[in-house]
Order: C-alpha cells, then sequence, then structure tokens
C-alpha cells in the first residue's frame, strides 16, 4: 500500500520547495527562535543549553509541517513572515534585554 | 488526521527512511559494538583490568613522562581522560599560549600513557577492532563531512520516528498487538515493523535526538554565538564551565608543587566520586590551574558531575560544582552524553542497549522489506520492479554483510601478531572494508534475499562462535576463566559472541521460505518483452541514437580527464600566488601514491574515454557504470571538502562543481546507453 499518489505533489518545483522550506528554513526559524527566547526569557543560559536538544525538535516539527502546506511557495512566504518577526524580535530583545 | 496529510506522511516516512536505511542500519550496528568499544579492545590486548587500580594515576609522574618525551609543557593545556576498560590515560597536549615559542607551537598532542607502568604509546600504535567498529558508527572513515553525514542521518532518522508514530497514532495501541506470522509476507513485515518500532519508540527518539546533537553541535553553536556577539570563548565559559580558559600570564612558576596534592583534596571533599578527566591549565605559569572533572557513583546519584579548580601558586580552590546539587545548566551535556552512551548502569545497561541497537536494525531491514513488497504487485511494470528488486537485493547485502564481516574481522583482529601492530590499522581497513565489499557483491548477486539473510546468518554464527575458541586459544582467556576472574570485561566480548551465534544459528532453524520469489530470469524476460513493445511502437533509428549516445559518453570521460588536468594546474596557482616553492618534506621524489591518484583519476577516465569508442559490451557498459559512480562520489565529496578548507580558491570551486555535474550527466548518460543497446540487441533478435 504505497501512498495514494493522489495526495502527493507532483510538481518538482513544489516538491523541492516544500523539502527547502522544511530543511533549511525549518532550520532557521528553529535557530532564530531560540536566539529570540534567550533574549526575552529571564535566563538566557538555560534556554541556549535547552538549544541543545531543542532546537533539532523544533526543526523537525517544522520539517513536517511544511509537508501540509498546499502550495510550496506560499509557505517560504509563511516562513520568510515568521523569520522577519524572529528577527524584529530578536533587535528589540538586544535592545531592551542586552546580554552581556 | 484527514486523508491528505496520512497520506503525505505516509509517503514521507517511507521516502525519508528508504534513503536513509543503509546508513541506519550501518550506524545502528556499529553502534551497538560501540557499546563495548573500551572493552573489545582490552579484550584484544589482553591486559587484565583492574579499573580500580588504573584510578589511582601519580600526576606528578605523569607529567614527567610527558617531559621525559620531549615536550615542552609551558603555557600549555594538558588535558587528561581517565582510563577505562583500556588502563590507559588519555592525553591530549593543546598548543601553547606562549607566543614565544617557535617550534611548532600551534601543534596539538595526543597520546596514551600506561596507566600502571607509564609507558607512552601513540593512538596508532595499537589500532584496535572495536576503534575501527566505534568511528564507523559516525562514519569517521570519511574525512571531514563524515561526522556531518551521520548528524544529518540522525535528523532525518528523527523526521522519520515522528512521521512513523503520525502514521500510526489511531491505531498504535491495537496494532501493537497485532502478529500475523501465517499470513503473506507483507503482512509479517508490517506487524513486525509496527511492533518493534513502538518497542523501540524511546530508544530511538533519545538516539535521535542525542546523536544529532553529538554530531551537529556546530548548528547549536551558531545561534549561542550569535547571543554573545560571536565571541567563542564567551559562549563556552558560559556554557560549558568544564571548558573554561584561561589567558597566559606571563610569569613562570619557579618550582611546580606536587600536583597530587589537589587531587587529594578533591577526593576527600566527596565520597563515592571519581575523576574522569583532569585539566592542567596553562602548565608552568603563574596562573597555573588544576581542575578536575569527576562523577559521582552512577549507582548512586544519575546526574552526579562535580568539578574543582585549584589555582597551582597559590594552592587555593578557586571554584567548584558540587556532585550533590544538580544544576541545569551543567548537566543538559552529561543527560545527552550518558543517555547516548549507556555509561550509566554498568554493562547490564549496555546489553539492553545492544538488544534495542539490534531492534532497531530489523525495524530498518522490515521497512526496506515493506518497501519492497509493498511495490511487487500485478500492476507494477516488469521493469520497475526489476529495478525495485536490484534496489532491495544491494540495500540488503549492504547490511546483512556487515554481520558476518565484523565477526570475520574479530577473528583476525586477535590472531594478528603484536609483532604486525605498526600496521595494524592498515590491515584492519582492508580485512574489514574490502571485505565487506567482497561480502555485499556476492550477495548481490545471489539476487535472493532469503539467500542474503540465511547465509549472512549462518556465517556470521558460525564465525561468531569461534571467536571466544580463538581468544581461548590464543591468549588463554578462556570465557569461563575470565569470568571467574571476574575479568568481565574481556568475558563480556567472548559472551555477546556466543550469544549472537547462538541466537543466529537459532533463527536459521526457524526461517522458511514463505512464499516463492518470481524467477530473476523470468522478470528479465518479461521487461525485454516490454522493452521490445515499446521498441515496435515507435520508428526512431535505435542505431542512430546508439552512436549519439555513445559519443555523449565519450566526450563526457573525456570532460572528466580534462577537467582532473585542469584542477592539478590550478592547484599550482597557491605556488605561484602563496607558497613557497617547495612543500615541506619534499624530497624531489613523486611519492607514489601521489602517481596512483593520477593514475586512478586521469588516466581512468581517459581510459574510460578510448574504451567507449571501441567496446560496447555488456560487461564494460556496467564496469564503467560502477567506476563513474565512484568518481562522481568522490567528486562530490571533494567538492563539499573544499568548501570547508579553501573556500577563497574560487576557480578551483568552479572547477569542481562543473566535475560534480559532469559525474551526474555521466551516469545517466551511461544508463541510457545501455538501454538503447538493450533495445537495439532485442530489435535484431
Amino acid at each position: 500500500m504505497p501512498a495514494n499518489r493522489k495526495y502527493l505533489t507532483d510538481s518538482p518545483w513544489q516538491r523541492g520547495a516544500k523539502i527547502s522550506a522544511g530543511i533549511l528554513g525549518g532550520y532557521i526559524i528553529s535557530a532564530l527562535l531560540h536566539i529570540a527566547l534567550a533574549y526575552w526569557l529571564p535566563n538566557y543560559k538555560l534556554v541556549l543549553i535547552t538549544s541543545a536538544y531543542s532546537l533539532y525538535i523544533v526543526w523537525v516539527a517544522i520539517m513536517i509541517v511544511s509537508f501540509m502546506a498546499k502550495n510550496g511557495w506560499r509557505l517560504w512566504a509563511l516562513y520568510l513572515i515568521i523569520c522577519i518577526v524572529l528577527a524584529v524580535s530578536i533587535y528589540f530583545g538586544k535592545i531592551y534585554n542586552p546580554i552581556n | 488526521m484527514n486523508k491528505r496529510n496520512y497520506n503525505i506522511f505516509f509517503h514521507t516516512h517511507t521516502v525519508s527512511g528508504i534513503v536513509i536505511s543503509v546508513a541506519l542500519y550501518i550506524i545502528f550496528f556499529a553502534g551497538a559494538f560501540a557499546l563495548i568499544k573500551d572493552e573489545i579492545t582490552a579484550w584484544e590486548k589482553e591486559t587484565p583490568v583492574q579499573i580500580e587500580k588504573a584510578q589511582e594515576i601519580n600526576y606528578n609522574r605523569v607529567i614527567d613522562s610527558i617531559k621525559g618525551r620531549g615536550y615542552n609543557l609551558y603555557g600549555r593545556d594538558v588535558r587528561m581522560i581517565a582510563p577505562d576498560a583500556k588502563q590507559q590515560l588519555y592525553v591530549l597536549l593543546s598548543p601553547s599560549q606562549d607566543s614565544t615559542i617557535v617550534n611548532n607551537p600551534d601543534k596539538k598532542y595526543y597520546f596514551f600513557l600506561d596507566a600502571h607502568e607509564y609507558h607512552f604509546s601513540e593512538y596508532y600504535d595499537f589500532y584496535s577492532i572495536g576503534e575501527l567498529i566505534y568511528r564507523l558508527h559516525f562514519f569517521s572513515q570519511v574525512p571531514v563531512i563524515g561526522i556531518y553525514i551521520a548528524g544529518f542521518i540522525a535528523v532525518f532518522f528523527l523526521f522519520a520516528i515522528v512521521t512513523g508514530v503520525l502514521i500510526h497514532w489511531k491505531k498504535i495501541i491495537q496494532n501493537f498487538y497485532v502478529f500475523r506470522p501465517k499470513k503473506k509476507l507483507k503482512t509479517i513485515w508490517t506487524d513486525a515493523h509496527t511492533v518493534l518500532g513502538m518497542i523501540g519508540l524511546p530508544f530511538q527518539f533519545v538516539f535521535a535526538v542525542t546523536s544529532c546533537f553529538l554530531c551537529l553541535s556546530a548548528l547549536v553553536l551558531i545561534p549561542a554565538n550569535y547571543v554573545f556577539d560571536n565571541n567563542q570563548e564567551k559562549t563556552i565559559e558560559a556554557l560549558r564551565p568544564m571548558a573554561k580558559t584561561y589567558p597566559l600570564e606571563n610569569k613562570k612558576l619557579d618550582t611546580i608543587p606536587d600536583l597530587n596534592v589537589f587531587m587529594e583534596k578533591t577526593h576527600s571533599k566527596w565520597e563515592n566520586f571519581t575523576p574522569a578527566q583532569v585539566y592542567i591549565r596553562n602548565y608552568g605559569a603563574e596562573n597555573m590551574k588544576f581542575q578536575v572533572d569527576g562523577l559521582l557513583d552512577p549507582n548512586q546519584k544519575f546526574l552526579g558531575n562535580g568539578r574543582t579548580v585549584y589555582d597551582v601558586a597559590s594552592q587555593q580552590l578557586i571554584s567548584e560544582k558540587n556532585p550533590f546539587e544538580n544544576d541545569y545548566l551543567e548537566d543538559v551535556e552529561l543527560t545527552i552524553r550518558r543517555l547516548h552512551f549507556g555509561d550509566f548502569g554498568g554493562l547490564p545497561l549496555k546489553f539492553i542497549y545492544f538488544l534495542m541497537a539490534l531492534i532497531t536494525c530489523f525495524v530498518i531491514i522490515s521497512g526496506v522489506l515493506i518497501w519492497l513488497e509493498a511495490r511487487n504487485k500485478k500492476n507494477i511494470s516488469a521493469s520497475q520492479k526489476l529495478y525495485n528488486r536490484k534496489v532491495g537485493h544491494i540495500y540488503l547485502a549492504i547490511c546483512l554483510g556487515m554481520y558476518p564481516i565484523t565477526a570475520f574481522s574479530f577473528v583476525v583482529a586477535k590472531l594478528l601478531p603484536r609483532s604486525l601492530d605498526p600496521s595494524r590499522e592498515t590491515i584492519l581497513y582492508c580485512v574489514y572494508f574490502l571485505g565487506w565489499a567482497l561480502v555485499a557483491g556476492f550477495f548481490r548477486f545471489l539476487r535472493d534475499n532469503y539467500k542474503t539473510n540465511k547465509y549472512s546468518l549462518v556465517s556470521g554464527g558460525i564465525i561468531g562462535l569461534i571467536i571466544p575458541l580463538v581468544n581461548g586459544l590464543t591468549s588463554g582467556n578462556w570465557f569461563w576463566k575470565t569470568f571467574a576472574n571476574a575479568q568481565y570485561e574481556i568475558f563480556c566480548v567472548d559472551f555477546f559472541w556466543i550469544l549472537m551465534g547462538c541466537t543466529s544459528l537459532w533463527i536459521v532453524t526457524k526461517l522458511k521460505r514463505p512464499v516463492r520469489n518470481i524467477a530473476h530470469s523470468d522478470l528479465v524476460t518479461s521487461r525485454n518483452i516490454e522493452i521490445k513493445e515499446t521498441v515496435d511502437a515507435t520508428t526512431l533509428q535505435p542505431t542512430k541514437t546508439l552512436k549519439f549516445m555513445r559519443t555523449k559518453t565519450a566526450i563526457l570521460w573525456l570532460f572528466l580527464a580534462i577537467g582532473f588536468i585542469v584542477h592539478h594546474i590550478y592547484g599550482l596557482f597557491s605556488v605561484y600566488y602563496n607558497e613557497s616553492v617547495m612543500i615541506e618534506g619534499a624530497t624531489g621524489d613523486v611519492p607514489i601514491n601521489h602517481h596512483l591518484w593520477r593514475v586512478a583519476l586521469e588516466g581512468l577516465a581517459l581510459l574510460f574515454f578510448l574504451f567507449t569508442l571501441e567496446i560496447k559490451k555488456s560487461w564494460f557498459r556496467w564496469t564503467s557504470f560502477c567506476w563513474a559512480l565512484i568518481v562522481g562520489f568522490f567528486n562530490v565529496y571533494h567538492f563539499i571538502a573544499s568548501l570547508f578548507y579553501e573556500a577563497s580558491n574560487i576557480s578551483e570551486l568552479l572547477i569542481l562543481a562543473l566535475m560534480v555535474l559532469a559525474s551526474i550527466f555521466l551516469a545517466k548518460s551511461i544508463l541510457a546507453w545501455n538501454k538503447e543497446e538493450i533495445k537495439t540487441a532485442l530489435q535484431n533478435q
């Protein structure tokens, strides 16, 4: 019982977009999320040491969720927006809660 | 879950699983043995194991024997890892921080010191089969990128685990109790895959996550470094207190005080505290430090890591971590390592880990077999069936061939006389990897998964049972003697093999070929009929396409040959612009292995170019395809490794990227040519 083809992506571009969004986008979001949490949570050291395992779990979760998307390009767009939101929160986190 | 998502997860589970299956099998099978790598080394060397006594190291004597070998210790950090079953202290010398030292100041050194006699031995003096298998566990034999490959395999393994849970979620409890061994082949594999996957789930999840960290820690360091403004020293100081370094003070100590005092002080602090690593930082300088990192007995406390740091000159304790108090920051990494290496419950726990690793191997294999059986249906074309079947043959040949060759390498390792120690590594590499290639080749051409399985179990089982015999005969360490003498480290290796041997022979007696397979030749015939039909349907002139395909293949070989030559010329660039003309250690003679490299790369590519124009036999097409694949893998590896080492050499990177591209085209072109030859041959019949 191989998976039913009618539910799978046929276009190689769409497939490429989803795979790249999952692997590359997933890592970038996971990394940015941990940096942002380090700035906004009370103990940045604990966040960073937790990332030793949580980084990979979040990454793989995003990878899996990516395949549920209907359109790979929109998925990338969504991931870019998430990245920007996280980047902005890191920027302000750096100003309001500097780590040194 | 809706149908769409179910199918998507099902598909991604299948694809990710199949892609990583062989590598993952190798990792788990090697990992099962890597658990007892130190015991294996002790078994091979026949050293009596007295860990209690080996732990009592005289640090003054250690320093004296290092100095006796001519090392200048001033300004270096000396890192010492406590002896285990190997009975050796592992010593690492960091580069000296003293900028006035001119002879090899930036060089690291690592070696072993005997824990009883303080003999010095190089790391490669005794290369154990345990070490080989341990390194194979994370593909360390592939230089530079091996460990990253293993890391990404771990990431995709995690992916496969989670998607696997998702697709089975709804029926996970019912399916757990379902086993239908009397049904058809596919149900058996599916049931076994689900149930064993379920049993091993927590173990596999832990392994996937911990190995992600152990192999790809660079990916965790990137975000952490960002937070610390890319100051790596600050990052390490904050997150890994054990690795804190101190800038060198340029005042020397007149006399180095007795170092054992610090160890005694540490020991008197906490009961049941065993040092695991000792650091002497900034040796000989005013701010020299003596640091002990150790653990409580795991029976007493699972996470009991402690530390003392003494300032040597003032004899003062400057920082400590009480092992009886937990600290999340320090415990995360220890937990990851403990869970991964299974070193907290002694040999019984390692035995459970060992079983779980073998179960995981079975889950991987049954996954491949489900994939095969699910695609062995009437509505699938003969050529597709043939392709799937060949993939199955190759996968199983590589995976199952690992068992007999591992057993055989143990025998060889035990029989190698100590006089061959200098070439031990080379011999073991040849035996293991060439032997593995031979066994895998043999199984692949058996073209019968049932026989592959049976033969590998029989041969592995018999050789496995021979291992304790060989050990007893050569060293007199019969397993009942080592057991009676409480030499459990040596005993456990023999015991494992007796158990492995008996189990696999027992399984063989239970093996039955459930369904008769379609013979390979029948499939080939029906595929040929299929091809003939397509040939008749088209009006293309096969001879013309054939000529074109051959010319194309030949040109691609020529491109590769020229590419290799151009690459060599680009290599000279560095001589023109930034290096003195003669490389270090050059004698005027070209080393023989450099000739061999050129012959293998340029020479063979040119040879295949020439032969493609003249020979069109089937064996030649397959030989050139295999060589094209090997060269292709080499090109991909070379390109990635160059990205690490010489990212600035743009022209070289360009030619290497082109080589990768040409290799891909070449492999495709040979396949197309091959297909065209078969078509023409069929048409001429």
